[in-house]
């Protein structure tokens, strides 16, 4: 066995697995109006959020489907099923999860993952949250990482103040359904002025095939407040699809850091309909770092609204789309505050027929002085069948903004394989270095697991495959 | 909307000028085909008011180039759409094309709308876009001004050079 190998099998082998279906709970297949009150009932929710759902599911069922980004005719929505638990409650001791969902994690390496570099971690499994857990120092400091059900329960106050205000309802489709049928997803409060210096994790995972996972995030920072959240994702193998429909929520107060890191790696079977959005209050700062390598199709846009003066956004991200996978992702920053500053950087790689599109928005309002946004957007296409495309948008309505905007799309150059191999490498090699260069700006940003992590990934992905 | 085809080994130059006069119709549509092998395109574009345009090239041959040049000024309420799309699918290998788009901003009651669009199925190929949008520079007012330019003599000169940068 090589050493590539042993540190990072196929995705089948390390990722693609899958434990037999066991619930203790699920909903019928399809959509209804019973079907929204039954989860709501299952998790003895308050009335309010019940509404909440049923005013969702009505937005839903009057939006039509988006005929704009990728080829969504594949999703049926009577297929799936909205709500499934194989765990009856959330554990705070991993002795306390159910053996099969424990295996699963253990084998994806999350507890490993807490002791080692953690502050928390959440694991969801299907429709619920398995596992949560927050370092005692961080609990003393009034940090709350908790599920989005429990939170609903113990701090209805934050919950209601901002739950579905920065993404609502109506926003899209499919922030619609998720608003209807959501179940899980992390809930982070940092009171104001603590600083967490250690990321906090959480992990999805889908197992059972022709299921939905919708969960909601939410995540508020405080004035002066700092935390780093890192999310993972992974699904086996099936022939059939799965959906995963979540919305991220969060809101960054006055002075406030918060850095959203995701690595996205669904099996090409799940279709990846992600509503992501941060509120930026003034002189505060959001990072998201997204990284897509997986799925069917996905279409994730994270935006920020920058809305005090002075606020900052940094949305910086990279899209891997192989054999039949349509990554149509990018950024979108609303300046609306004088004084505001954003970056978009995004880097997409397609390979074996697969298509990257990069699609962006910057708005600067009237009024909002003195805004400055740069867009840079790379893309690499490794072989004559895959494609490319960039829709970038540029909406100005304030004469003393400055936004530049910059994009390429090329090949790996003959001359550079023929470099590196002339040093040494195989053409393999070659390519993987090559990749790995033109992605590096993402990778430097990634913890350093991470970017070990994503570095044998690339690699492996360029094994055999020369240009 | 109107189709301009390009044959081979045609070297076309187009130049779009938006004035007051032609402003004044809804939406101006474009599409440019490369047709035969090496055909090659060079669109300048001017927005001297508010306009909207859109232009498509697509490469339908092997070699082909084409280059968009776009330079817009707007003032006093004026309202600039400029979307360009370039297209080369797949087969069109060596194909090249850059497309450039600088607006200058100068109320604030302007706006600007910009779109530079690429689809891109052909690996072969030389790809690229830029675009800003910005205010004229403090720093080139002040350059006059210590000349003895008043602000809107200084404005003016800046706005012909920007827009004769463009048709260098």
């Amino acid at each position: 066995m090589t050493k590539l190998n042993v540190l990072n099998s196929k995705y089948d082998e390390k990722y693609g697995f899958s434990e037999p279906e066991r619930f203790v709970l699920k909903t019928e297949k399809g959509l209804s109006e019973e079907v929204v009150r039954k989860i709501s009932q299952i998790k003895k929710e308050p009335e309010w959020m019940l509404n909440i759902r049923l005013n969702a599911l009505k937005i839903f069922n009057s939006k039509p489907m988006p005929e704009w980004g990728g080829d969504l005719s594949g999703i049926d929505f009577d297929r799936y099923t909205y709500f499934a638990s194989s765990s009856e409650k959330t554990a705070d001791s991993w002795d306390d999860v159910p053996e099969d969902i424990k295996r699963t994690f253990d084998r994806l390496g999350i507890p490993e993952a807490e002791r080692k570099f953690l502050g928390g971690v959440g694991a969801q499994y299907e429709s619920q949250t398995v596992y949560h857990k927050l370092r005692e120092d961080l609990e003393r400091q009034g940090v709350v990482f908790t599920d989005t059900d429990s939170a609903v329960k113990n701090y209805p106050d934050i919950v209601k103040k901002y739950f579905s205000k920065v993404v609502p309802a109506g926003d899209n489709k499919f922030a619609a359904l998720n608003t209807a049928v959501w179940s899980g997803g992390s809930f982070i409060y940092i009171p104001d002025g603590v600083e967490v210096k250690i990321p906090l994790q959480a992990y999805f995972r889908i197992n059972a095939r022709n299921i939905g996972q919708f969960e909601r995030t939410l995540i508020i920072v405080g004035k002066g407040a700092k935390v780093h959240y890192i999310e993972g994702c992974t699904a086996p193998t099936y022939s059939t699809d799965s959906l995963h429909a979540a919305v991220v929520e969060v809101v960054a107060l006055e002075g406030a850091k918060v850095r959203y890191t995701t690595i996205q790696n669904w099996s090409s079977n799940v279709y990846n309909l992600v509503t992501k959005r941060a509120f930026a209050y003034k002189d505060s700062c959001v990072e998201w770092v997204d990284g897509n390598l997986g799925s069917k199709l996905t279409m994730k846009y994270p935006s920020v609204y920058l809305k005090g003066d002075g606020a900052r956004a940094d949305i910086l991200s990279i899209a891997y789309a192989g054999d039949s996978q349509h990554q149509d992702a990018g950024g979108k920053v609303f300046h609306l505050a004088s004084n505001t500053q954003s970056r978009i950087i995004s880097k997409s790689i397609s390979k074996g027929g697969g298509r990257s599109s990069y699609r962006g928005l910057v708005k600067v309002a009237q009024g909002a002085k003195d805004c400055t946004c740069t867009v840079q957007c790379d893309a690499l296409l490794l072989d004559d069948v895959s494609r490319s495309d960039t829709y970038p948008s540029m909406q100005v309505d304030e004469e003393s903004a400055t936004i530049a905007h910059e994009a390429s799309v090329g090949k790996v150059g003959d001359d550079q394989i023929f470099y590196l191999m002339q040093r040494g490498h195989s053409q393999s090699e070659a390519l993987a270095l090559i990749v790995l260069g033109f992605i590096s700006d993402f990778t430097k940003e990634l913890p350093m697991e991470y970017a070990v992590e994503l570095k044998k990934l690339i690699q492996l992905e360029m094994e055999g495959s020369v240009a | 909307m109107s189709v301009i085809e390009v044959g081979a080994g045609e070297e076309k130059k187009i130049v779009i000028v938006h004035s007051e006069d032609s402003a004044r119709k809804e939406s101006q549509e474009r599409t440019i085909r490369l047709l035969h092998p090496s055909a090659s395109v060079v669109v300048e574009e001017f927005f001297c008011s508010g306009a909207k345009s859109n232009v498509t090239i697509i490469h339908e041959a092997k070699n082909t180039s084409s280059r968009i040049i776009t330079r817009g000024v707007a003032r006093c309420g004026d309202i600039i759409v400029a979307n360009s799309r370039i297209i080369i699918p797949k087969g069109s290998s060596g194909s090249k094309t850059r497309v450039e788009q600088s607006f200058l901003l100068l109320d604030g009651s302007s706006r600007v709308r910009a779109t530079p669009s690429l689809e891109i199925e052909e690996d072969d190929v030389l790809a690229g876009h830029c675009a800003s949008i910005s205010p004229i520079s403090e720093d080139a007012i002040a350059y006059l001004a210590s000349r003895g330019f008043d602000r809107k003599v200084a404005e003016g000169m800046i706005v012909e050079g920007f827009l004769k940068g463009g048709a260098g």
